[in-house]
């Protein structure tokens, strides 16, 4: 038994400096879409990452998850897999849930680090990067230990393009209300772009209930739960849809919902 | 492994009702030692009302966050150009491919 203790610790010692080796050149990142009629945006997001991680140099995969969308979504998502690669698609039979979605996502993808954010233009790749690198840099060169980078609209340099003093109201209120009730470790609780380790998605996913709002909100108070380290970056959202948009009674009650369900249950 | 956000509320709670008990217990003692700076009037009415004083300060406090912070909210001036612009470059490329239209 002496034998298995050595034999077992070198193994381990290999996958270590394996595992650490594959951080710089080898880290493979899944870009997970929920998409349902993205058919004009899709090409457009997928662009802009294509372009952003090509530049930088780093391995990537987007993993379209599409709800049998009624236009052309999904003949988009085939057509930009044709001519770039780097492409997965999941497509599935009607309209699922974001969560599921999310999950779907996740099962098809082979990523070391998973983004999820919003397929529709209102998050910039180019703060990626900067997530990335609050994810790796530490001043001394040690591991930051950081699972999850979550870009946040509440603190300084980030912000809203779009929205009139209405709508800010409406969302700073939820965001002190949220803060109030809950104490996330999290400036920006139902925010929805996000950087994550692996493991640490893998972790928290599966615990997590509900969908929209309540969703970004859950995904955070597990991972505080799981004592997981999370770091801010600041984001601009630019909310081109305002006015068309789809905050009515309806997803103020939903969200009112889930925040007291968090609540009582966490 | 801790307590549920709920029940930390009903210890914080409970607590503001125990303080309310021993102020109310030494009423008269508080009023006339503070009567130099604190009006007894106003003395006794925030020693009565105590749970609901701090209700009500708690909440200018809620308040004051949300008006601050929709005042210093950023609009992102500039976020919605660059956008746009990359929007551009974006069709550009993606029709060359034959992806868009």
């Amino acid at each position: 038994s002496q034998v298995v203790v050595v034999v077992v610790g070198c193994f381990k010692c290999v996958l270590f400096l394996a595992g650490n080796k594959a951080n710089k050149t080898n880290m493979l990142y899944s870009i997970i879409l929920p998409t349902y009629h993205e058919q004009e945006n899709l090409p457009l997001i997928f662009y802009m990452l294509q372009k952003m991680f090509t530049q930088h140099k780093l391995e990537f995969e987007v993993v379209i998850v599409d709800d049998s969308s009624p236009d052309g979504t999904l003949q988009v998502a085939e057509s930009l897999k044709k001519s770039y690669g780097h492409v997965t698609i999941v497509s599935r039979p009607g309209k699922l849930g974001l969560g599921s979605a999310y999950s779907s996502g996740l099962e098809a993808s082979k990523g070391d680090r998973i983004i999820l954010m919003d397929a529709d233009l209102s998050h910039h790749p180019k703060f990626i990067p900067t997530m990335i690198a609050a994810m790796d840099n530490n001043n001394n060169g040690t591991a930051t230990g950081i699972d999850i980078v979550s870009g946040t609209r509440y603190r300084s340099g980030g912000g809203v393009a779009g929205w009139d003093w209405k709508r800010k109201l409406t969302s700073k209120g939820a965001n002190v209300l949220a803060d109030i009730l809950l104490n996330p470790n999290v400036s920006d609780l139902t925010g929805s772009f996000r950087l994550y380790e692996r493991k640490a998605i893998d972790k928290i996913l599966p615990m997590v209930k509900s969908g929209g709002y309540a969703f970004q909100m859950e995904i955070m108070v597990h991972a505080k739960h799981a004592n997981m380290k999370v770091a801010e970056v600041p984001i601009s959202f630019v909310d081109r849809l305002y006015g068309q948009s789809k905050l009515g009674p309806r997803e103020i009650v939903l969200y009112l919902k889930g925040l007291l369900q968090l609540f009582f249950t966490t | 492994k801790g307590l549920l956000r709920y029940q930390v509320f009903l210890a914080y709670g409970t607590a503001v009702l125990g303080l309310w008990i021993a102020l109310l217990s030494k009423q008269d003692e508080l009023v006339t030692e503070t009567s130099r700076f604190i009006s007894p009037n106003i003395c006794n009415i925030g020693i009565e009302y105590f749970p609901a004083v701090v209700i009500i300060l708690f909440g200018l406090y809620a308040a004051f966050l949300v008006i601050y912070g929709v005042m210093t909210f950023d609009d992102c001036k500039g976020a919605l150009k660059e956008l746009e612009e990359h929007v551009r470059e974006a069709k550009a490329e993606l029709k060359k491919k034959g992806i868009i239209t």
